[in-house]
């Protein structure tokens, strides 16, 4: 009996440890999943509102409800929200709602949440958190109508808002990874959701439900690349501002308690300008000091210039808020002072001091982010310096942010190859239909062998006043996605400043306005911020005889998109004559390609033709090719890619294959469906250049309607060709 | 006596050329073509299509291994006029074109071949889908969607298709190893 215990305590451990075993790989194998909110809690539509409130700037009177009819809730049961736009709203197409009691999680892919449009038309919806992060345009997102088992990939429209479409009688869960939103998102609060009815005049109200608002998936670690600097350095301090009384601790630059206490610290004439000498007067082995330094996570990394006078190598540990060291083993970069480009060095020291000095070194050390990492705040880096027992010195000078902006540049424009003015004109530069008529502009040497354009203000001219003091020329260029900003030369030869703004695609609200902007003057190494001017539609100031490039990054801008309509204009100070010269119209930071800018396809034309059919006969299937061709910025074929394509909205009846093979069944509705082209390079597969066109389906004339009208083969005639036995 | 040989002559020359002048043409000589053909065997429909303008055939998807195609045919029953016969890739660019004429180069089961223009051969690349297409005017008599001919280790038959400008086409569902005209063509596989 006792064996046949053991027997079945046996049997039964080894089924429990096997289903343990299931269990637990079925839930590893989970994707991840957190409800935020499925509004059970909610007891009426009163306490609803208490927490759910209607956007002011959109939707402001769309009426939230509290819905009890499980058959408008996620999964057929319980409650959801009911938003309905608004007659009365001054938005009358909008609805929206803003919660703020939803806490963020990190770690996650994205949002999840169930909608429902019981109407009959579509609405697009984006949510938005913390007034920031939103869907970007032709974005990738997922679908799962009710029913289906499988979510299906779509993309965002072109558009910047409403931008996730939500078709008639559609319910189902959208989820949104949180990489298709146009920021990081870091929170919450609030989340907003706007929907647009897109009726126009708006005629009726429009209802959706939501619900199961849900964090889904496992966010991907990001492993970050050592980056080397560029040209593009934010300088944090070179010193070279300082009066000759300022002290260190003036500026920051203090002991370490914990380390030398007895560190001399000074500010000293280093080359043309200033730098910091860090002195180890006691000859302990140890010299440190901490500062703190602003911090942008757009950049790469942090460099300093440093010169090591020990006369032997010095073991360095740069480190984050008392604690945050380089790692072992990772990558970090160094220039001698003559050296061309940076060469890469491993941090190999000490768990302490994990860099190192050279002996003799004098150059610059670039600390990639990634050398710690990851860098979310450059607070209290304790410079911690280890070397002999001896008296030594160290200098240190340009500490600078890089990497800001990065990646590649496009001229849009740099006139070299107009022959006269006319040709500029007929390149499209033209004064501004709505500016000032008094102006005039003309090509120019740029003093570089090539071109540039002379804007001129006449005065006395007829229009007079403000006119007198404005120059406004307007060019359409092709733009590139993915652009930082635009950058451009200018030359101010006044000696008064003039204030220079900046319009895209027109829109008042689309300008250079008072955000932050960078100067470089010419010859100098790095961008610094340019002077903002109280005039918010000329919000740059070009300092009198300034000469160099102006930078505007796109967050100065609503948006840059094709075409990319420019109006430049300046305003000077007075009702007098003036002028400007502008060159080397450029696109920056685009992203990193292994193409070459004369190779980026700016511009997608579509060769196929912009309509299809929709079959009439049964069991007919249309097919057509779609098919792009790509120009590059200066209006050339390019012939080295090819097309991703995609529906931008499911469509019954509808598919589309990647490479571009379009098929329309007779399930299909006649009308515009949207297609989304993606550029894709064969030399590295990236993605480029994106296009949304429409394809227009009507009804077709049905080849298959042919063969419904057969009739029996007719009789051998002496016409035939062949005669077969 | 010379008369009575006369006209018995002249009865029989008129006879002789009476029977002569009755007799059926003779059927047209067969030449096998060299190579595979999609319609080895084939059941054409009872019935077909003599008024439409336009291109009709099959499309079809290589398998594992590219085809190399020498010569495209066409039902050579009730043919009146020339045909012109195509290959297009799902892009619709032509690979491969012939020229049907009374003076075919293969013929072989009441189908007719002719050699490829401008080229020996085409490539059919593994894993693409083709469309074989004959051209037909009004009055031109092909055979319609019930023509079914055997699957083949080779490419799959998809389905009948028809386009009247080769860009637009018409597929229609449920029709595989269904061939409209029907057309043909000659393979080997690529070694």
């Amino acid at each position: 009996m006792k064996k046949y215990i053991v027997a079945f305590l046996t049997v039964l451990m080894t089924a429990c440890l096997a289903a343990g075993l299931a269990c637990f790989s079925a839930a590893a194998e989970e994707e991840a999943y957190k409800l935020l909110e499925d509004f059970e809690s909610y007891a009426s539509t009163e306490a609803l509102r208490e927490n759910y409130q209607n956007y002011p700037y959109a939707g402001e009177k769309s009426v939230i409800e509290l819905n009890s009819d499980a058959a408008d809730a996620y999964g057929g049961t319980g409650k959801s929200l009911k938003l309905t736009s608004s007659m009365e709203s001054a938005q009358k197409e909008n609805a929206s709602f803003s919660v703020s009691t939803i806490a963020y999680e990190e770690g996650y892919a994205g949002i999840s949440f169930w909608i429902k449009n019981p109407g009959e038309d579509a609405f697009g919806i984006y949510p938005q958190f913390a007034y920031g992060p939103m869907p970007k345009a032709s974005a990738p997102y997922q679908v799962m109508a009710d029913g289906e088992t499988v979510f299906t990939d779509m993309t965002t429209s072109e558009a910047q808002y409403y931008n996730i479409q939500i078709q008639a009688g559609f319910s189902g869960v959208i989820r949104i990874p949180f990489a298709s939103f146009n920021a990081p998102v870091t929170g919450f609060n609030p989340i907003l959701f706007i929907a647009w009815g897109g009726e126009d005049p708006f005629s009726k109200p429009f209802s959706l439900f939501i619900d199961e608002i849900a964090l889904y998936g496992t966010a991907e670690e990001t492993v970050e690349e050592a980056v080397a600097p560029n040209d593009d350095y934010e300088v944090l301090d070179d010193f070279d501002g300082y009066a000759v009384d300022t002290l260190p601790a003036d500026q920051g630059y203090l002991q370490y308690e914990y380390g030398n206490a007895e560190t001399s610290l000074a500010f000293i004439s280093y080359g043309e300008g200033k730098a910091l000498a860090v002195s180890n007067a006691a000859k302990s082995e140890r010299a440190d000091f901490v500062k703190s330094f602003p911090f942008k996570a757009e950049a790469k990394g942090l460099s300093m210039f440093v010169e090591n006078r020990s006369g032997a190598a010095l073991a360095f540990n740069p480190q984050i808020n008392y604690a945050q060291s380089p790692v072992l083993g990772k990558t970090y970069f160094v220039k001698e002072e003559n050296a061309e480009e940076y060469t890469e060095a491993v941090a190999d020291g000490s768990e302490f001091y994990p860099l190192t000095i050279p002996a003799g070194f004098k150059g610059e050390i670039a600390l990639p982010f990634s050398v710690y990492g990851g860098v979310t705040a450059l607070d209290n880096m304790v410079f911690q310096i280890y070397g002999p027992a001896a008296e030594y010195t160290v200098i240190f000078d340009s500490f600078c942010l890089y990497g800001i902006v990065g990646g590649m540049t496009v001229s849009l424009d740099n006139f070299d190859s107009y022959a006269d003015d006319a040709a500029v004109a007929e390149a499209g530069y033209g004064l501004y239909s709505y500016g000032s008529s008094d102006s005039a502009f003309s090509l120019v040497d740029d003093g570089k062998g090539g071109k540039a354009l002379k804007l001129m203000n006449f005065d006395g001219e007829p229009s007079g006043g403000q006119d007198n003091q404005r120059i406004d020329i307007q060019k359409t260029f092709t733009a590139l996605d993915g652009a930082k900003g635009i950058s451009m030369h200018v030359s101010n030869p006044q000696d008064d400043f003039v204030s220079m703004g900046f319009v895209v695609n027109y829109g008042y609200f689309n300008q250079a306005l008072t955000g932050t902007h960078y100067v470089k003057a010419d010859g100098e190494e790095s961008f610094s911020e340019g002077i903002v001017t109280t005039n918010p539609y000329y919000a740059i100031e070009i300092p009198a005889n300034f000469s160099g490039t102006v930078r505007m990054p796109i967050e100065l801008f609503t948006a840059i998109y094709n075409p990319l309509i420019c109006v430049i204009q300046f305003y000077a100070n007075s009702a007098e004559y003036f002028e400007v010269v502008i060159d080397d119209i450029e696109l920056y930071g685009l992203p990193e390609q292994a193409i070459d800018p004369s190779d980026i396809v700016s511009t997608i034309r579509v060769d196929s033709k912009p309509y299809g059919f929709v079959p009439r006969a049964e069991g007919e299937v249309f097919t057509m090719q779609l098919a792009c061709s790509g120009l590059n910025v200066n209006g050339e074929l390019r012939e080295n890619h090819s097309y991703e394509f995609s529906l931008v909205n499911a469509a019954a009846g509808v598919t589309l294959t990647k490479s571009g093979l379009l098929t329309v069944t007779n399930e299909a509705e006649l009308g515009e469906i949207k297609i989304l082209a993606k550029v894709v390079y064969d030399a590295d597969g990236s993605y480029g250049q994106e296009l949304t066109f429409s394809v227009n389906l009507s009804l077709g004339e049905s080849a298959l309607v042919s063969v419904g009208n057969k009739k029996a083969p007719p009789a051998p005639s002496d016409k035939d060709y062949f005669v077969f036995a | 006596m010379k008369k009575l040989l006369a006209v018995g002559l002249a009865l029989c020359s008129a006879l002789f050329l009476f029977i002569a002048c009755g007799k059926e043409r003779e059927p047209t000589a067969e030449k096998r073509p060299e190579g595979m053909t999609m319609l080895s065997s084939y059941q054409l429909d009872t019935s077909g299509v003599d008024d439409y303008e336009g291109y009709v055939g099959v499309k079809i998807t290589v398998g594992e291994s590219d085809l190399n195609v020498t010569m495209l045919g066409r039902i050579g029953l009730h043919m009146q006029k020339d045909h012109e016969l195509v290959i297009l890739n799902e892009t619709k660019a032509v690979v491969a074109s012939a020229t049907l004429t009374a003076a075919p180069d293969a013929v072989w089961n009441k189908i007719v071949y002719a050699e490829l223009k401008g080229t020996d051969s085409a490539v059919l690349e593994a894993g693409i889908s083709y469309y074989i297409l004959s051209k037909e005017a009004k009055g031109d008599f092909w055979y319609g969607e019930e023509t079914a001919t055997a699957a083949n280790p080779y490419f799959s038959i998809d389905g009948v298709v028809m386009t009247k400008d080769l860009y637009d086409v018409s597929f229609m569902k449920n029709t595989q190893n269904c061939v409209l005209g029907p057309v043909d063509f000659v393979f080997s596989v690529a070694a």
